[in-house]
């Protein structure tokens, strides 16, 4: 069940309409309050969530969230319009975003793959190091030079993979693959938005850099430059 | 200092005379104490001269002296001419009284008088007569201290105009160090023409300051305007892509294909509605002073009655106003303004009584839509006058600009718009607009 919440009538009628038509049993709620309500006392499997809304707004939404321990899969309608990699809501713990307008055929698709990621977690236990940098996979735990870093689920789940294939080169395909289950053909950039995201959290003092851009091809983790 | 700046200070005009005035009496007194000791010298040099004079006429008449210096004496018979004694140079042979003649290149005076002795002699006595003072020897000493005191006046004009002229110059490099760091201009006392230019330049600076900020303002508030507006058109379009999306993908039955294609037109409309008032905003912006018209309000108020009527007598309009006269204003901003009023109260309020009335009050005309729909929340009379506001009974499909629309016209008009509960069960709208025949200050206009 996929819950769709945005201020606007219109828009709420016609994205759940479409969600509806193509197969998703959907829920909408017009305001933030009502969408922590309807959460509250139901289990829905994924989340549409508006940024912008008067009062309680999308970010606050994903931040309520994840701080009750709320991992539920959320895409956000951004309005973004500027080259930014700042994009309200995912710094805040949403997984993916879509800028409106959008196609409702690629809201499907990534929908798609993130109900059938979030049902499984394929991670092995155990604790990696990769220069100042310790994963704890058990615990989903991230320090770097012994210090404990906050990271959102997805967040997380990206620097796990690329700390499973350290010294390997992985392309965006293959990132959006490995971390949303993107396995069809996507255009979004939200792989660079998080690895930017990491890169601000792991470098915060000083810290030298771990996460590498191979030009052209994609990113790479190794303690080396 | 207070007292100080009430005092004018003195012109520059008279700064640079005085100035000058003090160089001028500094080289007189030079030159006048120099002048004296000159001439006090010179009577001095007078005087030994006669002394001399004497000395050699009474101690030794009978040597020769020195010509140059002495007394010269020549005595010659009356009756014929013939040189009778001389003592020094010859002096030539002259009438009774005193002449001035040149011996042997010098100058002398000579005074000739008759003496009773050996059968009437003319004796002539001469003395020097060149000047001391006006020799040609001393022209090159009296041209160089001609020189020595044009220049002499020339340096103390130069030294004593730089305080005269200093506020300029300070004022020059206020001016000068102005964009460099330091954006405020220092008052530059003391020259009144320097005060008047530092103040005139102070005036300009904070004239140029406050337009830039007003530039700025402005510039951020088109910028907000611009994201605003952008996100505004989002919304619909969005829908809109969402159903074209769904229609494309799906195939539906015709009963929900109606409705999906009944959505599509009305976010169409929405996006056309919305940039319909982009542009009234934008004319309401743009409006010119000289495009005011008398405007008859009552016949206005008909005319928008009578456009909003919806067939089968759905809505009930009614103008409660007999004749309240003419204003000057922008007819077709007016207009839209009222008739904002009307159609908010019908789509959003779901009136079906609607009544307009005006009346005049201390050089305001006062406009009131009364309705007896569902109103809106007290909290909202304000917030829903802001542009892309929407109120939270609002039908969907608004621009969210209808009520700022409003606001922008009243406040052209000089007036302003109030939103309250009214007396018929839903909502007063008071459109207050100035009764001046002037244009009013544009200053609410944004």
């Amino acid at each position: 069940m996929v819950l769709m919440v945005d201020d606007d009538p219109d828009v709420r009628t016609s994205v759940a309409r479409g969600l509806r038509h193509s197969g998703f049993d959907v829920r909408v709620a017009a305001t933030g309050k009502e969408a922590l309500r309807l959460l509250s006392n139901e289990s829905h499997d994924a989340l549409v969530l508006d940024v912008q809304m008067p009062e309680l707004d999308g970010v606050a939404v994903v931040t309520a969230l994840r701080a009750l321990g709320n991992d539920i899969p959320i895409c956000v309608l951004s309005a973004r319009d500027t080259v930014n990699d700042r994009i309200a809501g995912l710094e805040a713990g949403a997984d993916d975003y879509l800028t409106k307008p959008f196609d409702l055929g690629e809201l499907v698709a990534r929908l798609h793959a993130l109900l059938r990621r979030s049902s499984h977690s394929d991670q092995p236990s155990d604790t990696m190091t990769v220069g100042p940098l310790t994963i704890d996979t058990a615990r989903r735990l991230v320090f770097v030079g012994g210090e404990r870093i906050e990271l959102t689920k997805r967040e997380f789940d990206l620097l796990a993979v690329l700390a499973e294939n350290a010294g390997v080169v992985l392309s965006r395909q293959r990132l959006l693959e490995l971390v949303w289950g993107y396995d069809f053909d996507v255009d979004t950039n939200v792989a660079d938005v998080f690895i930017s995201y990491l890169r601000r959290k792991l470098e915060r003092d000083g810290v030298p850099r771990v996460i590498h851009t191979v030009r052209g091809i994609g990113y790479v983790l190794r303690d080396e430059p | 200092m207070n007292v100080f700046r009430h005092i004018r200070s003195a012109s520059l005009r008279t700064r640079v005379a005085i100035a000058s005035a003090a160089a001028a009496a500094a080289v007189v007194a030079i030159f006048t104490i120099l002048t004296s000791v000159v001439l006090a010298n010179n009577d001095a040099a007078q005087l030994d001269r006669r002394l001399d004079s004497i000395v050699d006429a009474s101690m030794y008449p009978e040597q020769l002296q020195d010509p140059r210096r002495g007394v010269l004496t020549t005595g010659r018979s009356e009756s014929s001419g013939q040189v009778v004694f001389q003592r020094g140079f010859q002096l030539p042979k002259l009438d009774p009284g005193t002449a001035t003649v040149t011996v042997n290149g010098v100058e002398y005076r000579v005074r000739t008088l008759p003496v009773d002795q050996e059968g009437g002699v003319l004796m002539s006595i001469g003395i020097r007569a060149d000047s001391i003072l006006l020799s040609p020897a001393r022209i090159p000493l009296y041209a160089a201290v001609g020189v020595g005191t044009v220049l002499l006046a020339a340096g103390l004009g130069w030294l004593l105009a730089g305080p005269a002229i200093r506020p300029l110059r300070k004022l020059t490099e206020h001016t000068k160090r102005l964009g460099q760091g330091s954006d405020d201009m220092p008052e530059v006392r003391g020259v009144r023409e320097a005060e008047d230019l530092s103040e005139a330049m102070t005036a300009m600076l904070s004239r140029l300051a406050a337009a830039q900020l007003a530039t700025t303002n402005s510039l951020q508030a088109a910028q907000d305007f611009a994201a605003n507006a952008a996100h505004e058109l989002r919304t619909p379009l969005t829908a809109m892509r969402a159903d074209l999306d769904t229609l494309r993908i799906h195939d539906l039955p015709a009963e929900e294909l109606a409705e999906v294609v009944q959505d599509l037109s009305r976010a169409q409309r929405r996006v056309e509605a919305i940039i319909t008032a982009l542009g009234q905003l934008a004319s309401g912006q743009l409006a010119q002073a000289e495009d005011r018209e008398l405007i008859d309000v009552t016949d206005l108020l008909d005319r928008v009655a009578r456009e909003n009527l919806r067939p089968g007598g759905a809505v009930e309009i009614v103008v409660e106003v007999e004749d309240i006269g003419t204003i000057w204003g922008w007819p077709g901003g007016l207009r839209l303004a009222v008739d904002n009023l009307v159609r908010n109260a019908i789509t959003h309020g779901e009136a079906t009584r609607i009544v307009l009335n005006a009346h005049r009050e201390h050089g305001t005309l006062i406009i009131t839509v009364d309705d007896n729909g569902r109103g809106l929340p007290a909290d909202e009379h304000e917030t829903v006058l802001g542009r892309f506001r929407r109120g939270s009974t609002a039908a969907p499909g608004g621009s969210g600009l209808g009520l700022a629309l409003v606001a922008q016209q009243a406040a052209l008009h000089g007036g302003r718009i109030e939103l309250s509960d009214g007396p018929l069960g839903g909502l007063r709208a008071t459109l207050t607009v100035s009764t001046s025949p002037l244009p009013p200050v544009d200053s609410d206009r944004a």
